[in-house]
Order: C-alpha cells, then sequence, then structure tokens
C-alpha cells in the first residue's frame, strides 16, 4: 500500500519547437502514515510531479503506481479509483469553486464518487469540521467569505472524498501565520491517522520542520533525497538552484564551522539549548 | 490527461520575409484589395490566376504552402456547404434532374465560383495573420480608422480591446487547463453520459473560469490606471513607418489586381 514513483520523465510539448523536459529520473516512494516533502525552485517539475500522482499527467517515461496498480491514460476505471484515492489540492485551490452553498462545494466531490444520499451529510460535516469551518457557514455562498476561509472550503472538498492520500500544491501560499500553523497541524493530524501527505513547497523551513523524508528537485532531476537531517546535510555543502537555507540552519552551519560542538539543525530551541551549554563551558 | 495541450494560438508564424517587413496597414489595405476584387472576377480561368498570386505571395513570405493551406481548413464546411446550395438551387439549363433536385450548367458554375471565392478569400486573409503579428494587426487598424476618430469612431479603444483579447487567449487557456484538471480531481466526470449532463457537467468548469476572467480584468484596470493609461494619444514604444518600399509594393499589388480584374472583364466579354 503506497504511491511509488519509478524513473519518472516527463515531457511537455514532445516533438513540438516548445518541448520542454519538465521531470526526469524521478523516483519517490509515499506509504501511509508518512509526510513527504518536495522542495525546489520555481519550475523546477514540483507541481508537474503533483499532477502525476493521481492520473493528471502521465509519464512519458518510468511509472506511477497506486497501491500497485499503475496509472495508465488508457484506463479510465483505474484512473477513477486513483483519483480516489489521492487527494490533490492544487495552488490557490479557492479559485475552484463553484457551487451556491459551502455545504454543496464540500459535497460535489463525494457525490462524484457516488457516496450513499444517507452519509453525505454526515462526510460533509466531518469534511467542515476538520478545516474549522463553522456549522453556521456550510450554508452560506462561498464566494462571500474571506481567502483563508475559502481556502479552508476548497481544503475540505478535497478531504470530503475521505482520500488515502493527500498531495498539495503550495497550500501555505497567501495564507498568513495563524493559517498557516493551522493547516501544518491539520495535516500534521492526518498523517498520524494514517494518511499519506505529499506537500509541495519552496519553503525548506517547513519542509525540514514536518517532513519524514524530503525530495529536493532541481530542474527535474532528483538532487537529493531522505531523511530531514541527510537532506539537511546535502544541501549544506552545496548550492542549489532557487533553495534558500533558514536562518538557524545558516547560523548553526557557521557555528560549526568555527569548531562549536553544535549538529547542522532548523531547529531553533535545539540549537539555543547547545548554544547555552557551549558557551557556559568557554566561561569556565 | 494533455487537455489543450497541442493548441497553437496566434498563427503568426515570424521569419525574415519581405512579406513581414511590409508595414500592416500595407498588408491589411492589400488584403481589402483582394477581397473587393475576388469578388468582382466571375471568369473561371481568373481563378488560376488567383491560384497563381496566392502561389507567388506565399513563396514570399517563406512559409511552406501547406502551413497557408492548413487556414482553410476551419471553413472547409462552410464552403462545401456554400458549393452545394448553389449546384442545386441555381435556376438554368438542367444537366441532370431527380424528383425535386436538379444540377444545372449555371448551378455548377455557380458552385465553383463560389466556393472559390471563399476560399481564396480565408487563405489570402490567413496569409494577412501569417506575417502580421497581433500587436502590429492592431496598431495597423487603429492607424487605418483613426480619420474616423472626429466622428466619435474609438480607435484606440478597439485596438487595445482586440490587443488584450489576443493576449489574454493563452493565460485563459492555462486557467481553463488548471480548473478542469482541479475538478477532474474532484472526480468531475467530463465525458460520460449524454449531450445534457455533459453540459451540466461543465458548470464547474466555467463558473471558476468566470470569476477568474472578472477578477484579471479588474487586476488589469486597476495596473493600467496606476501607470496612468489614458487612452488616445499614447507615443509608441515601435512607431509604425510607412516606407517608400510600402508605396511601392501597394502599387504593384493594386496594378496587377487591375490586370486580373481586366483579364477577367475580357474573358467575360
Amino acid at each position: 500500500m503506497s504511491i511509488r514513483v519509478t524513473d519518472l520523465a516527463h515531457v511537455y510539448h514532445q516533438g513540438t519547437p516548445l518541448e520542454r523536459r519538465a521531470l526526469d529520473g524521478v523516483n519517490l516512494l509515499v506509504e501511509p502514515g508518512s509526510w513527504v516533502s518536495v522542495v525546489g525552485h520555481t519550475g523546477s517539475g514540483k507541481s508537474t510531479l503533483a499532477q502525476h500522482l493521481n492520473g493528471l499527467l502521465f509519464a512519458t517515461r518510468g511509472e506511477v503506481e497506486v497501491d500497485g496498480v499503475p496509472l495508465r491514460e488508457d484506463a479510465p476505471e483505474i484512473l477513477r479509483q486513483a483519483r480516489k484515492k489521492v487527494g490533490l489540492v492544487f495552488q490557490y485551490p479557492e479559485q475552484q469553486l463553484f457551487a451556491e452553498t459551502v455545504s454543496e462545494e464540500i459535497a460535489f466531490a463525494p457525490r462524484n464518487w457516488g457516496i450513499s444520499k444517507e452519509r453525505l451529510p454526515e462526510v460533509v460535516h466531518a469534511a467542515a469540521t476538520r478545516v474549522g469551518l463553522e456549522k453556521a457557514l456550510l450554508g452560506v455562498n462561498p464566494f462571500n467569505l474571506s481567502g483563508g476561509q475559502k481556502r479552508r472550503v476548497a481544503l475540505a472538498s478535497v478531504l470530503a472524498s475521505e482520500p488515502d492520500y493527500l498531495v498539495l500544491d503550495e497550500p501555505t501560499a497567501g495564507l498568513d501565520g495563524k493559517g498557516k500553523k493551522e493547516l501544518l497541524s491539520l495535516l500534521s493530524q492526518l498523517v498520524r491517522e494514517g494518511k499519506g501527505v505529499v506537500l509541495v513547497t519552496h519553503d525548506l523551513d517547513t519542509a525540514l520542520a514536518h517532513s519524514h523524508r524530503i525530495l529536493v528537485l532541481e530542474d527535474g532531476k532528483v538532487f537529493a533525497l531522505g531523511a530531514p537531517q541527510e537532506v539537511l546535510d546535502a544541501l549544506a555543502g552545496a548550492s542549489v538552484r532557487g533553495i534558500v537555507l533558514p536562518p538557524v540552519v545558516e547560523l548553526s552551519q557557521g557555528l560549526k564551522q568555527r569548531g562549536w560542538k553544535v549538529p547542522i539543525t532548523p531547529d531553533a530551541t535545539t540549537l539555543y539549548a547547545l548554544i547555552a551549554k557551549e558557551g557556559k563551558r568557554c566561561d569556565s | 490527461m494533455r487537455f489543450l495541450n497541442h493548441i497553437t494560438l496566434g498563427q503568426y508564424v515570424p521569419t525574415d520575409s519581405p512579406l513581414h517587413f511590409l508595414d500592416p496597414r500595407c498588408k491589411i489595405l492589400g488584403t481589402l484589395l483582394v477581397m473587393t476584387v475576388l469578388f468582382l472576377t466571375r471568369a473561371p480561368v481568373s481563378f488560376l490566376v488567383w491560384g497563381l498570386l496566392l502561389l507567388a505571395l506565399t513563396l514570399l513570405s517563406r512559409l511552406s504552402p501547406g502551413m497557408v493551406l492548413r487556414g482553410a481548413r476551419p471553413v472547409l464546411i462552410l464552403i462545401v456547404f456554400t458549393a452545394f446550395i448553389h449546384l442545386f438551387f441555381t435556376k438554368g439549363t438542367p444537366l441532370w434532374s431527380w424528383g425535386v433536385l436538379s444540377i444545372t450548367k449555371e448551378g455548377v458554375t455557380a458552385a465553383l465560383r463560389m466556393s472559390s471565392r471563399l476560399f481564396f478569400l480565408v487563405l489570402f486573409a490567413g496569409l494577412l495573420t501569417l506575417t502580421t503579428s497581433p500587436m502590429e494587426l492592431a496598431d495597423g487598424l487603429e492607424r487605418l480608422f483613426s480619420p474616423l476618430v472626429p466622428l466619435g469612431f474609438p480607435a484606440h479603444e478597439m485596438a487595445m480591446m482586440m490587443t488584450i483579447s489576443l493576449r489574454f487567449i493563452p493565460t485563459l487557456l492555462d486557467e481553463t487547463d488548471r480548473i478542469f484538471k482541479a475538478q477532474l480531481a474532484r472526480g468531475a466526470d467530463l465525458d460520460r453520459g449524454g449531450l445534457i449532463r455533459r453540459l451540466r457537467a461543465f458548470v464547474p468548469v466555467l463558473i471558476p473560469l468566470f470569476v477568474i476572467v472578472f477578477q484579471r480584468a479588474e487586476e488589469l484596470a486597476v495596473a493600467m490606471e496606476a501607470r496612468c493609461y489614458r487612452g488616445a494619444g499614447r507615443t509608441r514604444m515601435h512607431p509604425l513607418r510607412w516606407s517608400r518600399g510600402d508605396t511601392a509594393a501597394l502599387f504593384m499589388f493594386t496594378v496587377v489586381l487591375g490586370g486580373v480584374l481586366g483579364m477577367d472583364r475580357w474573358l467575360l466579354s
């Protein structure tokens, strides 16, 4: 049970003057109950990869399997199954809203998957509660909501399909600090409940703080893939296009170079404790 | 889903041919002349001459003849339909008849004439858009219509609207693609069931698209006002220049077209 990406390559507009190789030789495994982040610069192929995971784009070379079933363009039934299992939240998902009420909007996906009429209200309520939408908002026109609330509705509309995996393309873009924090803690909660989460982001700090595994893309190729610490060590020694190391990482790196016994870490609390300890030793 | 992956918009193909270098006004006027004379010619032989003229211009434009011919594809049905109507509904000497349907000698001529006219009309117009960028085209039209401005004709606004719409076609195609995919990911079924069901299935794509169009328009309006856009009377980055070459080209073209018309009248007499 997993999403397995093997040697994936994707070429846009193949055979035309606009031909562009967006992905090349990408391998990835997303298991239930794990959080994988995909980071990279604009145009590194992050979004292209995300769209392969539920059969919206298809491999030019290589393969994408969802729970052991390879996704193919000519197998519509398999694709429907895969799209139900893998929920995809696009960048600025609030732009996909169309229904007259919030509850209709959230009900769109489960209805498409053929859920029974009796279960529908329950599923809609569950999804709305998950993302922190009050019951009173269910009857409101989504176009009258604030930007942050619209984002929640869009997220609920994907969660309502009860997917096993959730792929999110820059879900925190344009959210304020509080909104971002709430969204990330919701994702952590979903991972604890056994869902597989793929977070596409350009924010290395977020990726380092939450993921089990991180995939770093540079120009469609894998630069690094592994646990946060491994990826961090790989990034600290190199320069990757579009990736800026978080300030705490830079600080720990600088201290380490000056002979301090600190690891390269993105975590300010850990670093602060170590600095305090090292500092005391210097005093005595 | 390779939705909209193969649509190439704006048929303009940049090369450095003499036809590309002509002033857009020269080309627009030339095309208008062609259209007028095309509908004045009647003799069958004239249409062979039109073919030769088109071939000559195609060679001059350094575009592949196939590319130019492809321009007729969207109107092929219209051309065939026109031919049929003329073939069966022209009165004259019957060649063949079956019940109410009859084909007359005049009908055959009329069918050939009208369909050839349409065919050449589309191809000559196509040659204009293949060799002139949309921006040049809009500029050219604005200048050509500028004498009407004192009469209240909004030449600048018209050209600006044309430019903006052309500019936003690729952007909106991208947006459509994105929304389409977002709804597919939510299980939307856009190609199953009967006609009504399919049309209904497009509502979740069309509504967000309309919202985006209005938002974009609003943003663009604000951006234009922020940069003090004030409509007509703006100067240009690349002002159009009418050179002696343009005069010569238009003159020669007029002479050639006059020749075609003269020959046509002589053939008919």
